[in-house]
């Protein structure tokens, strides 16, 4: 019973950590990179795990951390030096990274390791396999986000608001995209136990979605709002992943929002 | 006054009366040379207007002086300083209307208190103090009543207006402008009109760039004539501003003035 209680902290943690950085990639037009970071970290995780054989959660952070920036680079110098759309980069990048990505997963599979367990559920989520050393990390990086927020909220704000202007008074730009990108990736290697590679970025744009169309007006309530939208619905999808163990958390948790946020786009159009 | 710009050497104390100086200024966008040796000095206390065709350079001038696209070659000296950390402070900037993201969540109260920068430090939050005198700067440009709203449920004009209550938030002593009356209503380019006058008396800088062909005369001491990154004229409105630099200019000739 103390398990279960872990687990709906620690998932709880990720919904959290998950709204308030979706927010900023809501804001600004970065959803499709949040989804290209979170299927190359497939490739991360599984190498570190290759390395390492066992699954402990700062070495898969550290793979993943790897993986994510590399796609980041490499889409970014393509785009700088090709004429290709930013688009078709995007779904270039995503294809190639989640290929080598499945293609190591499968390789361990095959091997005779024990601890190879609960990797899987990076595919498509499953809540229930978090351990108390997931918590943990969970924690520290709930409150790393929630820091970095509390503290760098003007500059996020302004920088995402008005680029130019924020560079003529010494904001740097550049600064705000390192540390969305670096929130988005430690968040998304937390998430993808909940939901997997495949469905993470709606952890990340969904409720965040939903938040910005209830609350258009004032930046604090969007991130209440994504906060407890998220928190809510990968909760329900936690319950449904601990008494149903064989059905798939992500899917679950990603209907239901989705659900909710047409129902709430549909609410808020009629008026 | 002297005209600055007929004298090329100058004493050194002489400096403070120009408020920026470029010297052999280039500015490129990947392979396309924007700015081409561009040299230029700018006098203080002065409305100056800068003006050209689209693609001339007028932006990316304004942007190469506050620092928001790299130098390639040349010099920049504001306040007759290079370094831009020591001066930045004293530059107020008003970036084009339509770079903004007008759905973000945030209300017009909030635009105008990024003009505080400087009284608080980028991890503290803004106080009363700062909302009340926010709203003072609001009421300069006649948009207190809106302080509360969402930035999307305001017209072309009030934006503006509301860019300018950040930037005169900002007390610069030189106040760079691009394009604010493009999309304007004739009620807002008059009150912008006549808070840049009161400005300059009260001795402050302002550059700002310009379409509105009929009004050079009006609104500018000094103008700024580019095309194709290189400068056509520069100097007195008056002394410049003619049907011959016109057509070089924009390739028309005005027919009534």
């Amino acid at each position: 019973m103390i398990n279960f209680w872990y687990v709906l902290i620690g998932a709880s943690l990720i919904a959290a950590t998950a709204g308030i950085v979706g927010v900023w990639l809501v804001l600004r037009r970065e959803a499709l990179r949040g989804d290209v970071v979170s299927h190359s970290v497939l490739a991360g995780i599984c190498t570190a795990f290759l390395a390492y054989r066992e699954k402990n959660g700062w070495i898969l952070l550290l793979g993943a951390s790897v993986s994510a920036w590399l796609s980041l680079w490499t889409m970014d110098f393509l785009q700088a030096h090709t004429k290709l759309k930013k688009d078709t980069i995007m779904a270039l990048i995503l294809s190639f990274f989640f290929a080598v990505g499945l293609w190591i997963l499968v390789k361990i599979q095959s091997l005779n390791n024990s601890a190879k367990s609960g990797l899987d559920s990076f595919l498509f989520g499953k809540t229930a396999s978090l351990l108390p050393q997931d918590i943990f990390v969970a924690l520290i990086v709930f409150f790393l986000v929630a820091i970095i927020n509390l503290f760098v909220k003007k500059w996020l704000f302004w920088a995402t608001f008005d680029e130019e202007y924020s560079e003529s008074i010494g904001y740097s730009v550049k600064f705000v995209r390192n540390i969305v990108t670096f929130m988005s990736i430690v968040s998304i290697v937390m998430g993808l136990q909940a939901v997997g590679v495949v469905l993470m970025s709606a952890l990340l744009i969904t409720p965040a979605t939903i938040a910005l169309v209830l609350s258009p007006k004032n930046l604090s309530n969007t991130f209440l709002w994504s906060i407890c939208v998220n928190v809510f619905v990968v909760l329900i999808g936690t319950l449904i992943s601990y008494f149903f163990p064989k059905s798939p958390t992500g899917p679950w948790i990603v209907i239901f929002c989705s659900l909710l946020a047409f129902g709430v786009f549909a609410m808020k159009k009629n008026r | 006054m002297l005209s600055f710009d007929v004298r090329d050497k100058d004493d050194k104390n002489d400096k403070v009366n120009y408020v920026v100086e470029t010297n052999n200024l280039c500015v490129s966008y990947g392979k396309n040379q924007i700015l081409k040796d561009f040299s230029c000095r700018f006098p203080v206390n002065q409305i100056i207007g800068i003006v050209g065709a689209n693609g001339s350079g007028k932006s990316t001038l304004v942007k190469a002086l506050m620092r928001i696209v790299p130098i390639e070659k040349g010099k920049i000296l504001i306040f007759g300083e290079e370094n831009i950390r020591k001066i930045r402070q004293r530059i107020a900037y008003l970036p084009q209307r339509n770079n903004v993201d007008w759905d973000f969540p945030a209300s017009v109260l909030d635009v105008v208190l990024m003009g505080f920068y400087k009284q608080v430090p980028w991890y503290k939050p803004f106080r009363k103090k700062h909302k009340a005198l926010a709203l003072s700067y609001l009421e300069k440009v006649q948009m207190v009543d809106f302080a509360n709203k969402h930035i999307s449920e305001l017209s072309g004009g009030q934006q503006q207006r509301v860019f300018l209550a950040r930037a005169f938030a900002q007390e610069p002593d030189l106040l760079i402008l691009d394009e604010p009356l493009v999309g304007v209503d004739a009620y807002t380019e008059k009150i912008i009109v006549e808070l840049l006058q009161e400005l300059k008396k009260q001795g402050k800088s302002i550059l700002m760039i310009h379409h509105h062909v009929e009004t050079f005369k009006d609104y500018f001491d000094y103008l700024l004539m580019l095309k194709d990154g290189k400068k056509v004229a520069f100097g007195k409105t008056e002394d410049i501003f003619n049907d011959e630099t016109l057509y070089q200019v924009f390739g028309f000739r005005q027919i009534t003035l």
